[in-house]
């Protein structure tokens, strides 16, 4: 993991009961439920979970650029050490505003999962590279230019100035997601949000790209919020994790003692359904059982309950779980490590 | 590219024969000839044409060869001296007939299709964006509407309000004392007046087609990832409206532009007639019903051209929006 400075452990980024609902034919849809977490400078957080859980959803709120049909409600609070040191207020400002589009790019940074896709097929590379750099830092194009180049040599691609008015399709999987991280960073942001960046690329791309996004963080000493359902790519590259289910964060935890010591039995379950170097190959790798409910006007109740082996019937099935700090750093959403009656006179205030 | 479009162009040549072969063959497959059509005209009209008359007329106009000479000779006469032969109905050079009518036409299609790009585009762009609105279902039921009504009975109900409110029915391009005066502003004026009824009843289906297309294009291009990370880059939404989906949903757009080509230089026919407008249109349809084979044949040739142009021009120009097959140029 990253060595960490005194300085580096000051708060950027606070999440605060981030809600975001979606409204559908057949209801609304919950599909952010009550999730906090904190991004320190610096610091690597993983948020894993699987497809559907809202890890994107929330990872796109964070910059307001979730589809209006999103209701997001909650508090996200954007401690940039240049600013003065005065918090922002993501969620209060106006999506399309001035505010936080001065925030989008150049402060907080995205990187996305399909590099084909998010490059427009009409510009070059360096075209929409150059856009990021115009907006936020130069108005002089010879100056943006520079930029965009030694951005691009930074990533590790060659031959620049032909790569510069390449189109994307000229541009191999790698390559373009080199090409997406060196136009996320060009406006040295201060969090880089990537929401599964490895996903559509091969895996001896994947460790090059994981790789180079490891370096430019030692350089630039920007925090990372990386999404995932790679517990591997987390292990590689995080200090904390962040586990999602269904719309809310059910364990989180420093990287080593996650992985040594899960807690919920989704954690669990997880981890005993990744590959181990040595294992024995005849077992058949465990699995989770059963599928991801809809939430669509679910009672209080734990999410994972019907798929949980450890579950408690007239508890799991009847309470919304509240989080339990077991450790100093280490927090989780089940029954097993807190006492229901906690919860239970708090659900009682809704019958 | 340029190795490219004179391919094309060579290739178009066999194509354009083949066609005017085929052209010649469907002018010859009615019943009669020209002088047959003459001959009964004439009986009704009381006079006497016997079959001597008639013969006379077969050979001077060069109607008693075989067909495949008299196609030698047209073919002949149009690639030695650029003569498309003679139209009977208006005792003139085909050329001559379609010079006459060239001016006008251009003038209605250009400024029709001008009409078509200029209200489609930025009204497919709103709906789109502004999908599920009032105004989108506005605008979506009135392209509906612009798709099923007729074109001839649009022309008479636009007829009859103007007459209604205005005590004129704006028939034709031009009011009787305009016909045959030189041009001056005044008479300018008096086109613009004329052309509002044709052009909107022309234009209607052809926008409100670009609508539906323009709107279907613009929210494909709205959910795709490359306006998200526009949006991530703190882009304002007016720049990336305009930068990403809508240059993307231009390429299909554009791309059929040259099919129009055909359009533009023969005008609409069925419209042009109740509207009573002189265009090439109307000229078509009579010269294909007398048997004016020359000026018919001339006419579809023509057509068939425009066509065979009009796809090679979609393609350059789909080459040139498109990068992804721009760059497959230079590559060779």
């Amino acid at each position: 993991m990253t060595t960490q400075t005194a300085h580096a452990q000051q708060p950027l980024l606070r999440v605060q009961d981030l809600k975001i609902r979606i409204r559908l034919d057949n209801g609304v849809m919950q599909a952010v439920d009550g999730v906090d977490f904190e991004i320190r400078q610096g610091q690597t957080l993983g948020l894993v979970g699987e497809s559907g859980c809202g890890k994107s959803l929330t990872s796109r709120a964070l910059i307001g650029i979730n589809p209006k049909e999103c209701e997001t409600t909650g508090d996200i609070t954007f401690m940039s050490p240049s600013e003065s040191g005065k918090p922002v207020e993501l969620l209060s400002l106006n999506p399309n505003g001035r505010q936080i589009r001065a925030i989008r790019g150049r402060r907080i940074a995205m990187i996305f999962q399909e590099p084909m896709t998010a490059f427009s097929p009409m510009y070059t590379i360096g075209n929409q590279i150059m856009e990021a750099i115009l907006l936020h830092r130069t108005k002089n194009k010879k100056e943006a230019k520079k930029i965009a180049l030694e951005m691009l040599s930074k990533v590790g691609i060659s031959d620049q100035e032909k790569r510069f008015d390449q189109y994307p399709h000229e541009f191999s999987g790698g390559m373009r997601q080199r090409a997406m991280i060196s136009m996320a960073l060009s406006c040295n942001p201060e969090l880089l949000i990537a929401d599964e960046p490895t996903t559509a690329l091969d895996v001896t791309i994947q460790a090059q790209v994981l790789e180079l996004m490891k370096e430019l963080q030692q350089e630039f000493g920007m925090a990372i919020l990386l999404v995932t359902h790679d517990l591997g790519i987390i292990a590689e590259m995080c200090d904390e994790v962040a586990v999602m289910y269904l719309g809310k964060i059910v364990e989180q935890a420093p990287v080593k003692e996650l992985f040594a010591n899960p807690k919920h039995p989704y954690t669990k379950g997880l981890l005993k359904s990744m590959p181990r170097l040595g294992g024995d190959r005849s077992r058949r790798l465990d699995s989770i059982e059963g599928s991801v409910p809809v939430p669509i006007d679910m009672p209080p109740m734990c999410g994972f309950y019907d798929r949980c082996k450890d579950r408690i019937d007239g508890v799991c099935n009847r309470m919304a779980v509240p989080a339990t700090r077991i450790a100093d750093n280490h927090t989780v959403r089940c029954f097993l490590y807190s006492e229901p009656g906690e919860a239970n006179s708090h659900v009682q205030a809704h019958p | 590219m340029l190795q490219y479009t004179l391919k094309r162009i060579l290739l178009a040549v066999p194509v354009v024969i083949f066609i005017s072969v085929i052209v010649f063959y469907i002018i010859q497959l009615p019943p009669g000839d020209y002088v047959s059509n003459y001959a009964a005209e004439m009986s009704v009209a009381g006079e006497v044409f016997t079959q001597e008359d008639m013969a006379a007329m077969r050979a001077d106009l060069g109607l008693d060869r075989p067909v495949f000479e008299q196609y030698l000779i047209w073919v002949r006469d149009i690639v030695v001296h650029g003569d498309f032969g003679f139209s009977f109905n208006y005792n003139k050079p085909v050329m001559a007939v379609i010079q006459q009518y060239m001016g006008l036409t251009l003038t209605v299609s250009l400024v029709t299709m001008a009409f078509q790009y200029l209200v489609a585009i930025p009204v497919g762009i709103y709906c789109a964006v502004k999908q599920y609105s009032a105004g989108d279902y506005f605008f979506s039921g009135l392209s509906f509407l612009g798709m099923a009504t007729p074109h001839f009975l649009l022309a008479v109900i636009l007829m009859f309000l103007s007459y209604t409110w205005f005590g004129d029915p704006l028939l034709g391009l031009f009011s009787a004392e305009y016909v045959n005066a030189a041009w001056s502003m005044d008479k300018a004026m008096d086109l613009a007046k004329h052309m509002v009824i044709p052009v909107i009843v022309i234009g209607l289906s052809g926008t409100a087609d670009l609508i539906r297309v323009m709107r279907g294009q613009m929210l494909d291009e709205l959910n795709k990832p490359n306006v998200v990370t526009a949006r991530a880059k703190g882009l304002s939404e007016r720049k990336i409206l305009l930068k990403y989906p809508t240059r993307a949903a231009l390429n299909p757009i554009v791309s059929t532009f040259g099919w129009s080509l055909t359009s533009i230089f023969t005008g609409s026919t069925i419209t042009a007639i109740v509207l009573n407008l002189p265009i090439q249109g109307p000229v078509m349809f009579n010269a294909l019903l007398g048997q004016d084979m020359y000026l018919a044949g001339t006419w579809l040739l023509f057509m068939a051209l425009l066509t065979v142009l009009g796809t090679l021009i979609s393609d350059i120009l789909l080459a040139w929006l498109d990068p992804k097959i721009r760059t497959e140029f230079r590559g060779t």
